[in-house]
């Protein structure tokens, strides 16, 4: 199986809104929240992107405060030291010279005390117009747009939804990383079978390698994998286990 | 008569290859090659397996990453090799010098050294 990151939809999506957001957002509003069900290649769209941008990335967990968050962009700026107003001139400085992108994971956990974190964040990213990226859970989401969180809401200027993988990314997926050649009916198997998580996808695809050099073929057909599990859904059989 | 560009430039900094392999290893602490590549690569780098092996196996020379093969089921393969970051250095990437092969890191200023070594050991006696 190859490896090199492949551009589906919604990173085109995404990459879409991001250079929207950079080019028309007036600077308090460079909010994109990103969000999706497991497996959509929401993390590893943000790994591409942030190693691409040279981002900083700040994994949201519970009990994070204003203080933490501040500890930790000065140690990511190189800053670390000095008075909380030394420290954050110094924050202030260096988001001025880099204007870095800044990645929020698992953001939910920055909506404690009426979103302080996240605002604080904002306010910090706004002084130089740097774009802030919420990524959460699906089913989190919706918190983002309580009244009492209107500060944030109303800032956002992008939502982008990871959404499990089409046909075409399907196609697009296997045939830039699969070493076997394979048709349409294939695609249609393995999209079905790992219902569009991008996990399952990858498991697919080593499945189907191995299968070809087994029968000693370089191009695979739908006929030739008729009937064959190319990845195993664990929820599914999770699922069916509480029944 | 001015001339020349009056609006600021966009001041997006794009990163090679090493230190775009440096981010997402700090960022997710343990990963195989294959992942590493998966994540940033896009298939149109020249050599980018080779170039990353390469700065990877610095790295763990000096300590700063911990090398554990680990198995992939594959009858005939010796298994792929998982990288761990061990020593975070910080957020711009150690920096192989291609003459000496040492490993600088630009967060502190110095160059990195393998704990255990004799340098070390000597300058650690005096």
């Amino acid at each position: 199986m190859k490896a090199h990151f492949v551009k589906t939809s919604n990173y085109n999506n995404f990459i879409t809104m991001l250079a929207g957001v950079e080019a028309q957002a007036p600077k308090e509003g460079r909010i994109i929240n990103v969000n999706g069900e497991p497996g959509s290649g929401k993390s590893r769209a943000m790994d591409h992107i942030g190693a691409e941008r040279n981002a900083i990335y700040i994994e949201g967990m519970p009990g994070m405060t204003v203080t933490y968050l501040r500890e930790l962009l000065a140690h990511e700026l190189g800053c670390s030291g000095g008075s909380m107003f030394r420290q954050q001139q110094a924050i202030n400085k260096a988001f001025a010279d880099r204007q870095p992108m800044v990645i929020l994971d698992e953001a939910q956990h920055g909506l404690n005390k009426k979103a302080e974190c996240i605002e604080f964040l904002r306010r910090t990213c706004e002084q130089v117009g740097s774009v802030l990226v919420l990524v959460c859970h699906t089913s989190e989401k919706h918190r983002f747009g309580e009244h009492k969180l209107a500060h944030i809401s109303t800032r956002i200027s992008a939502v982008v939804e990871f959404a499990p993988a089409t046909l075409e990314d399907c196609a697009l997926y296997l045939k830039e990383l699969c070493e076997v050649e394979v048709d349409s009916g294939v695609v249609a198997q393995a999209l079905q079978q790992s219902r569009g998580r991008y996990r399952l996808l990858s498991n697919a695809c080593r499945t189907l390698e191995d299968y070809a050099l087994t029968k000693g073929q370089v191009m695979l057909t739908a006929e030739d994998v008729k009937g064959v599990m190319l990845c195993e859904d664990a929820m599914k059989s999770l699922r069916k286990g509480l029944k | 008569m001015q001339q020349g560009q009056k609006a600021s430039r966009a001041k997006t900094m794009t990163i090679g290859l090493r230190a775009k392999a440096w981010w997402v290893l700090r960022k997710n602490r343990s990963m195989t090659l294959a992942e590493i590549q998966s994540t940033i690569c896009t298939g149109k780098e020249k050599s980018a397996d080779s170039n990353l092996r390469r700065y990877l196996k610095k790295l763990a020379d000096v300590g700063v990453i911990d090398v554990e093969t680990i198995d992939d089921d594959k009858l005939t393969s010796n298994g792929v090799n998982r990288y761990t970051v061990v020593k975070n250095l910080g957020p711009q990437a150690p920096v192989v010098r291609a003459k000496s092969g040492q490993v600088f890191d630009p967060n502190s200023g110095r160059i990195v050294v393998r704990e255990d070594s004799v340098i070390m050991k000597e300058a650690s006696n005096g």
